[in-house]
């Protein structure tokens, strides 16, 4: 065993060298590393530990190798200078030949923790891919910066996922027989549940989202929405209910569907978070209460306000959109037996929106 | 004969009518005052729907904690001729680079007061 780590130090010495002996050993020391990983991959069977440490001192031996690199090859030999240095201060005793045995120990070990550690932090991640191939194109020395890049996609993922919250395909499980009283509201958010909101309704936010917000449920007092009503819930300025009243010549007329908007606390330059608590029959409208409108998602524009968002979903509710639906089955019936989609239209109305 | 003396007398401006009755005030003094705005409409920012002249909603708010004075909003009209705040249009446009009226692509076309 030491006979054989004393030849790969004499070999590393060899490398290192001055460049004319670099270019004058260079195939021969090729040669003879070839040579060491075949006996060192014959003979980890027999042993647990042993390949481990084997295999991770093969790698950096071919990338020490390569003599076109000589800035990353002195970087890391600073890097080999500095860990011996610590070893050094460690062990004052044993000779020169013990000395550099221990600090290329060292530097193994090393590699090996810079080499776990990214691969840990890929798994739990849900953007290992693009990180993982980041990673085999950068260098080991280069490990530790790598991780702004993971964050970075995190928090592009979320935006993303943020702008795409108002088009769902997935109905949540929510009980089709709860029903919701304004003051129940308070400790029983619908719309918490639904959108998963990790804060929680915001009671605070910015001198401009609270000056806007007053406008806008002071807009409601007057009789220019369309009969549509709101008014806060608890006394909470981003909490609301409003209810929409059904359009008439439709078969939503003379119901009263209420609506549950909790605003984020940087609206207007994010889409406020809309509910149904009524049950609807409506292709476009989820059982759980979910609303499929761009409007709310993608398409949402600071110049919006919520009169205009009630207003859009009185025309949804007037005009269907069987080709994007949130419940199938109701499309489905929409498109193949329109006489029973509105009967069945009528009778929820009737039953639930009174 | 002795009417002609008595119109004369006591009123010397009325020579025709003698039924009219005595004027109840009498023009002494006037002052001429003019006032001038623009004619043309002021826009709203749609963002904070404040005039696009006066200071946004959170320069409002800043205005009243900072002692120094009136801080001054600037102005920003986009290639589709919509004016916003600065202050709002800024914060859209790190998330969204559209108008947020006619959803076009945002470029500034001038900035001012």
């Amino acid at each position: 065993m030491p006979a054989r780590r004393s030849e790969r130090i004499a070999a590393r010495g060899d490398a290192n060298g001055s460049p004319t002996n670099e270019s004058n050993t260079g195939p021969v020391g090729r040669v003879r590393r070839g040579t060491n990983s075949r006996d060192q991959s014959d003979r980890p069977r027999g042993g647990r530990a042993a390949p481990r440490g084997r295999r991770t001192i093969v790698r950096p031996e071919i990338r020490f190798s390569t003599p076109t690199m000589d800035e990353r090859q002195r970087a890391r030999i600073e890097a080999m200078a500095a860990i011996a240095a610590g070893t050094d201060s460690e062990d004052t005793e044993g000779s020169a030949e013990e000395v550099r045995s221990q600090s290329f120990f060292a530097v193994s070990v090393f590699l090996t923790a810079r080499l776990g550690t990214p691969g840990r932090r890929a798994t739990s991640t849900p953007a290992a891919v693009p990180s993982r191939r980041g990673r085999r194109t950068v260098s080991i020395s280069v490990a530790t910066p790598s991780n702004p890049p993971v964050r970075a996609t995190v928090i592009r993922q979320g935006s993303q996922m943020h702008l795409t919250r108002g088009l769902p395909t997935v109905t949540e499980n929510v009980p089709m027989d709860e029903t919701f009283d304004t003051e129940s509201l308070q400790s029983n958010s619908l719309v918490l549940r639904l959108f998963r909101i990790e804060s929680g309704i915001p009671t605070q936010g910015d001198p401009l989202t609270i000056t806007r917000l007053r406008r806008e449920i002071s807009e409601f007092s007057t009789d220019q929405t369309e009969g549509c009503k709101a008014e806060m819930v608890g006394d909470n300025l981003f909490h609301w209910v409003a209810t929409i009243p059904g359009p008439s010549e439709t078969v939503y007329e003379g119901g009263r569907f209420r609506v549950e908007i909790v605003f984020p606390r940087n609206y207007p330059f994010y889409p406020p978070y809309l509910a149904f608590l009524t049950k609807t029959y409506h292709c476009n409208i989820a059982l759980s209460g979910r609303i499929c409108l761009d409007i709310l998602g993608s398409k949402w524009s600071p110049a919006l306000s919520v009169s205009k968002v009630l207003i859009s979903i009185m025309s949804l509710l007037a005009d269907p959109n069987p080709h994007d639906p949130m419940e199938v089955s109701v499309a489905d019936v929409f498109k193949g037996n329109r006489a029973l989609h509105d009967k069945n239209a009528r009778e929820w109305t009737k039953k639930y929106a009174k | 004969m002795a009417d002609d003396p008595e119109n004369s007398v006591d009123r010397p401006t009325d020579d025709g009518d003698a039924g009219k009755p005595e004027k109840m005030f009498t023009l002494k003094k006037w002052n001429a005052v003019a006032m001038w705005s623009w004619d043309v409409e002021c826009d709203i920012c749609a963002i904070c729907r404040v005039q696009v002249m006066d200071s946004c909603l959170r320069c409002q708010a800043d205005n009243k904690r900072d002692v120094m004075g009136r801080q001054d909003c600037v102005v920003v009209w986009g290639e589709c001729n919509h004016s916003f705040h600065h202050c709002c249009m800024s914060l859209w446009v790190k998330q969204n680079n559209r108008c947020p009226l006619c959803q076009q692509e945002w470029s500034i076309q001038r900035m001012g007061k």
